[in-house]
């Protein structure tokens, strides 16, 4: 019984067993608010995230909610022209100030665990076709390759033992695209890099 | 939705769709729906339009009221939700990586039998145990639910691995054999 079967497994049961409509048992936006702030009694928030892992519904909430408060945005409060002078101004010091070895580079996106995103280069405009690159992790079993619409829509989504994935032909150039992969090592294992965007050119 | 969605400034604009992509960036892995997003920024743009009038403040909008906006308009369009019952659309279903294989009626027969016992089987786990095992099973790493309980990924992958071994205690002992997934 390895850990994908059993996974294979509990997607079906939870499949077959659907959900309650009138939602009786479930708990309440509140409290799986409180589970994913990490507010209140360790207890409740363990019944409420077990509730949640087992009911298609509260699932998707959770899952809502949790992206909504994980995503952390860097707090700015500059006026946009003042934001936009001192990013001209941190672009002419990073180009001063980076030694000549490292030019070139900093528009990779690094995640944690060491997972890279070559290319596209991070905000590029590129032609069509386009191969993902991305940097090899040592033990990777596999990689998870995810490539996001402008409006979230899933473009690509391809496991390969490789460290690149073609993009698919056909996709409307001119939106920016999300991309990023994930690297299995093994069960409970895995690394994911950093999202980046980069944009198809006109044909 | 009754009201038009209100045309904010550039700055806040950009604030919010840098936002929504970082939300997106979190939920992809697995399966925010984007759909689910779109809603609660349009609610976001409301609420903040209301809050900020003819625009005198833009210059006030910190990202994280932003969040803290986010989030309280998630809590109301989901209440809303439930009180109208209304069943979400079915995401998109991710492409199969492999062809389903035919099953014989005694094969299928099996494998329900199997779920079955996987139902009871967790649902026996110590209480401690059964949301990580669950978490697991439903594709989160031990990284994603130490960050859900507030623990140390140590203390997360402590507490899975004992529910995985339990968990397979639990099967054997139902009559589930390694070869029952095979």
């Amino acid at each position: 019984m390895n850990d994908e079967a059993l996974r294979e497994a509990y997607a079906a049961l939870l499949a077959e067993r659907g959900s309650d409509p009138a939602r009786t048992a479930c708990p309440g936006t509140e409290a799986l608010q409180r589970a994913v702030a990490i507010r209140g009694p360790e207890a409740d928030r363990l019944a409420a995230v077990n509730h949640a892992m087992a009911c298609p519904p509260c699932r998707r909430e959770f899952e809502l909610l949790r992206a909504l408060q994980h995503a952390v945005p860097s707090e700015r409060v500059l006026p946009a022209w003042l934001g936009l002078a001192a990013a001209a101004l941190l672009v002419v010091a990073v180009g001063l100030a980076v030694p000549r070895w490292w030019r070139g580079r900093a528009d990779v996106v690094r995640g944690p665990g060491g997972l890279t995103l070559l290319a596209p280069a991070a905000g590029a405009t590129v032609p069509a076709p386009v191969d993902l690159v991305w940097s090899r992790v040592p033990g990777a079993a596999r990689y998870e390759v995810l490539v996001l619409g402008h409006a979230g829509d899933t473009l690509l989504r391809q496991r390969t033992s490789d460290t690149t994935a073609a993009l698919p032909d056909g996709l409307p150039p001119g939106a920016p695209l999300l991309w990023h992969v994930t690297a299995v090592r093994g069960p409970a294992d895995s690394v994911r890099s950093d999202p980046a965007s980069f944009t198809l050119a006109p044909p | 939705m009754t009201e038009h969605p209100p045309d904010l400034s550039p700055a806040i604009e950009a604030a919010l769709r840098q936002y929504a992509d970082l939300v997106r960036g979190v939920g992809q892995r697995h399966g925010l729906d984007p759909m689910d997003l779109d809603e609660v920024m349009q609610e976001v743009r409301i609420r903040l339009w209301r809050a900020l009038g003819q625009g005198e403040r833009i210059g006030a909008v910190r990202p994280l009221y932003i969040r803290r906006t986010a989030v309280s308009a998630a809590i109301d369009v989901l209440r809303r939700r439930r009180l109208r019952r209304e069943q979400p659309v079915a995401a998109d279903e991710e492409p199969s990586p492999l062809p389903p294989t035919p099953d014989t009626p005694e094969r299928r027969a099996e494998r329900g039998e199997f779920r079955r016992r996987l139902g009871q089987a967790i649902e026996a786990l110590a209480p401690s145990r059964q949301p990580v095992v669950r978490m697991y099973l439903a594709g989160y790493s031990s990284g994603e639910i130490a960050e859900v309980f507030g623990w140390t990924e140590a203390k997360a992958r402590n507490l899975l691995y004992r529910g995985l071994d339990d968990l397979r205690a639990r099967l054997t002992a139902l009559g589930c054999h390694p070869e029952a997934l095979a």
